[in-house]
C-alpha cells in the first residue's frame, strides 16, 4: 500500500499515538476479562451455594459451554448458553467426577418465546434430579442441542479430571 | 484510488446492505443498543480520523490508520460492554467486532480527496448517528413484534404473548427491512406525486 | 459435528449470508472465475484458521478477547500488504482500487475469521469451517442472483422493485434454509 513517499514526523506521531491507544485497549481488555471472571464465578457460587463456596473461573467457549467454575472442595459447575437463531437460554450445570450432570440451575433466557422456554425446560430435566416426561412438537428440534451441550460438558469434565490425575502422578 | 458509485440509488442501497449485518443481529432493544452505540463510536472514529489526517499521508496510509483506529474503538466498546454485562458480551462480541468492517465504516475510512468532499465528511459523521439510531430502532421494533413487549434488560421477564416470533429471527429481519424499504419508496413516490 | 456435517451446515442453516446478513450489494457472482472463487475459499479457510488460533490460544488465555478487532485488522492489513508486495514482484501491481465488491469481500472474510475463532477449537474444523462458509456464501449469492433475474420477468409492484424485493427474497430463502439448522446436523453426524 505504500505510495513511495517519505515518512514525515507527523506520520510517526500519529502511529505512536495509535500504538499507545492500542496498548491501553489491551490493558483495558485484560482488566475487563478479570472482572468478567470474577462476576461469573460469583454468580455460580451464589446460585449453587453454600455461601462459603469460592471457585476459580476458566473461560472455555466450547460449543454451548461458556466456562467452568471449580471450587477447592466440591463439584465443578459449567455455565451453559444454549443458542437459537432468535435467542438463548442460560443455565449452570453441576457435574460429578465423570462428567454426568447432577443438577441444573436455570438462569433464564434472553426472551420469553416458546422455543427458548422449552429449551430451558428440556435442559433443566437433563440432570439426575430432573423430572418430567412431557413432550411437545418442538422437542425434536431442541433435544439435539441439549444432547450436544451435555456431551460437551462430559468431555470437558473428563479432560479436566484426567488432567488433574496426570498432575498428581 | 477510485470508488465505484452510480448515484443516489446505489448509495442508498449500499447503506442499507452495509447495515444489514447489524440489523439482522439486532433483535432486541438491548442488542440494538449495544450494536448501535458501538457502531456510532467506531464509525465516528473512522470518519474523524480520515477527516483530520493530512492529505499528504496518501489514501493508502489514511485507510490503514483510520481502520486501525476504528478497530481500537471497537475493542474499547467491547471492553466497556464486558464490564457492564459479561453475558451480553458473550452474546454480542462477534457482531460488535464486525462493526469495524461494515461497509459504512470502511467507506468512512477512505480519504476525502477534494475540499468539497472534506466538507461532506462532517455530514458523514452525522450520518453515523442516523445509522446507529436505525439499528437501535430495529432492535426495539423486532423485540416488540416478537415478544409483545420491550425491555432494556438482556434477560427475559415473565412470559408475555408472542405476536410474531419470526421477527426475532434473521429471516424476519430481512423481510421487515424489505417491507420498510418498500414503504419508504412508496411514501417517497407519493410525496413526489403530490409536489407535482 | 464432523467436518462433512459442518460443510452442509454452512451451506444451509448456518449460511453466513442469511445468519450474518452479509447480503451483497450488487449482482456479479456469475462473472467470478473459478480461480477467483478458489482464491476466496482459500483466503477464508486460511484467514479463519489463523484468526481462530490466535483468538483461542493467544488472546483468550491472556484475557484479551476484546482486543481481537485490533489483531484481526492488523492481520487483514498485513495480508493486503503481502498481496501488493507479491503483485509488485510479479509486475501486476494495481493502484489501490476500492469498490463495493472489494468492501463486501473484506467484510465476508472478516466475518468468517471472527466466526471460526468463536466456534471451533479443532484446527480441522477451523480450516473446513472457513472454506465451507465461503462456499456457502458464494452459493447463496448465486441463488439470490438467479431469483432476482427471474423476478425481473415478473410484474412486481413498483414500490417493491429493486432493494425491497431483494431483501424479501433473501428473507424467504433464509426461512427455507433455517429449517435445516444445526440440530439436524448434530443428529445426523452424531
Amino acid at each position: 500500500m505504500s505510495n513511495g513517499r517519505k515518512f514525515d514526523s507527523s506520520l510517526w506521531i500519529v502511529i505512536a499515538g495509535l500504538g499507545v491507544a492500542a496498548i491501553l485497549a489491551g490493558f483495558a481488555s485484560a482488566y475487563s476479562s478479570g472482572q468478567s471472571a470474577f462476576f461469573l464465578s460469583r454468580l455460580v457460587d451464589t446460585t449453587i451455594g453454600p455461601i462459603s463456596r469460592r471457585s476459580a473461573w476458566t473461560t472455555l467457549r466450547e460449543g454451548a459451554v461458556l466456562g467452568r467454575a471449580v471450587p477447592k472442595k466440591g463439584e465443578a459447575a459449567y455455565l451453559v448458553s444454549l443458542r437459537l437463531p432468535d435467542g438463548e437460554y442460560r443455565a449452570i450445570a453441576e457435574v460429578d467426577g465423570d462428567g454426568s450432570v447432577l443438577r441444573v440451575h436455570a438462569l433464564g433466557g434472553t426472551n420469553s418465546l416458546a422455543r427458548t422456554r422449552r429449551l430451558g425446560a428440556l435442559f433443566a430435566r437433563s440432570g439426575k434430579s430432573g423430572a418430567g416426561q412431557d413432550s411437545t412438537p418442538l422437542d425434536a428440534s431442541l433435544e439435539p442441542i441439549v444432547g450436544d451441550a451435555l456431551e460437551t460438558i462430559t468431555r470437558l469434565e473428563r479432560q479436566r479430571t484426567e488432567g488433574e490425575d496426570g498432575d498428581r502422578r | 484510488m477510485a470508488i465505484d458509485d452510480k448515484g443516489g440509488a446505489r448509495e442508498a442501497w449500499t447503506a442499507i446492505a452495509g447495515l444489514a449485518p447489524l440489523l439482522v443481529f439486532s433483535n432486541s432493544l438491548s442488542s440494538g443498543l449495544v450494536l448501535g452505540v458501538a457502531f456510532l463510536v467506531v464509525h465516528s472514529t473512522a470518519a474523524a480520523l480520515s477527516l483530520l489526517l493530512p492529505l499528504r499521508f496518501g489514501p493508502a496510509r489514511v485507510l490503514g490508520i483510520s481502520l486501525f483506529g476504528a478497530a481500537v474503538a471497537a475493542s474499547l466498546s467491547a471492553t466497556v460492554l464486558r464490564l457492564i454485562d459479561p453475558f451480553l458480551f458473550e452474546t454480542a462480541y462477534s457482531r460488535l467486532f464486525l462493526t469495524v468492517c461494515t461497509v459504512p465504516v470502511l467507506r468512512a475510512c477512505l480519504l476525502p480527496e477534494s475540499v468539497a468532499e472534506r466538507e461532506r465528511s462532517i455530514e458523514n459523521i452525522l450520518r453515523g448517528l442516523g445509522y446507529s439510531v436505525v439499528v437501535i430502532l430495529a432492535g426495539a421494533v423486532r423485540e416488540f413484534l416478537a415478544a409483545g413487549s420491550i425491555s432494556v434488560n438482556s434477560a427475559s421477564g415473565p412470559a408475555s404473548a408472542s405476536l410474531l416470533p419470526i421477527a426475532a429471527q434473521p429471516a424476519g429481519a430481512f423481510i421487515l427491512i424489505g417491507l420498510a424499504a418498500a414503504a419508504f419508496k412508496a411514501a417517497m413516490a407519493a410525496a413526489k406525486g403530490s409536489e407535482r | 459435528m464432523s467436518v462433512i456435517g459442518l460443510a452442509f451446515y454452512f451451506a444451509l442453516g448456518g449460511n453466513v449470508l442469511f445468519q450474518w446478513g452479509l447480503i451483497p450489494s450488487r449482482r456479479g457472482i456469475r462473472s467470478a472465475s473459478l480461480p477467483s472463487v478458489m482464491a476466496f475459499m482459500v483466503a477464508a479457510s486460511v484467514g479463519g484458521t489463523v484468526a481462530g488460533l490466535v483468538f483461542r490460544y493467544v488472546l483468550t488465555p491472556w484475557g484479551l478477547e476484546s482486543f481481537a478487532p485490533v489483531v484481526l485488522i492488523l492481520l487483514l492489513l498485513g495480508a493486503g500488504l503481502a498481496a501488493r508486495a507479491i503483485g509488485a514482484v510479479t509486475g501486476k501491481a494495481n493502484p489501490l482500487r476500492i469498490d463495493d465488491g472489494t468492501l463486501q469481500s473484506t467484510l465476508v472474510l472478516y466475518a468468517i475469521a471472527i466466526m471460526a475463532g468463536g466456534n471451533f477449537s479443532s484446527i480441522w474444523l477451523m480450516l473446513g469451517g472457513g472454506a465451507s462458509a465461503a462456499l456457502g456464501y458464494l452459493a447463496a449469492t448465486r441463488f439470490l442472483d438467479d431469483i432476482m433475474d427471474r423476478l425481473d420477468l415478473e410484474p412486481v409492484p413498483a414500490p417493491f422493485r429493486g432493494t425491497p424485493i431483494r431483501f424479501i427474497s433473501t428473507g424467504l430463502m433464509a426461512l427455507a434454509f433455517a429449517g435445516i439448522d444445526a440440530s439436524f446436523f448434530v443428529k445426523f453426524s452424531g
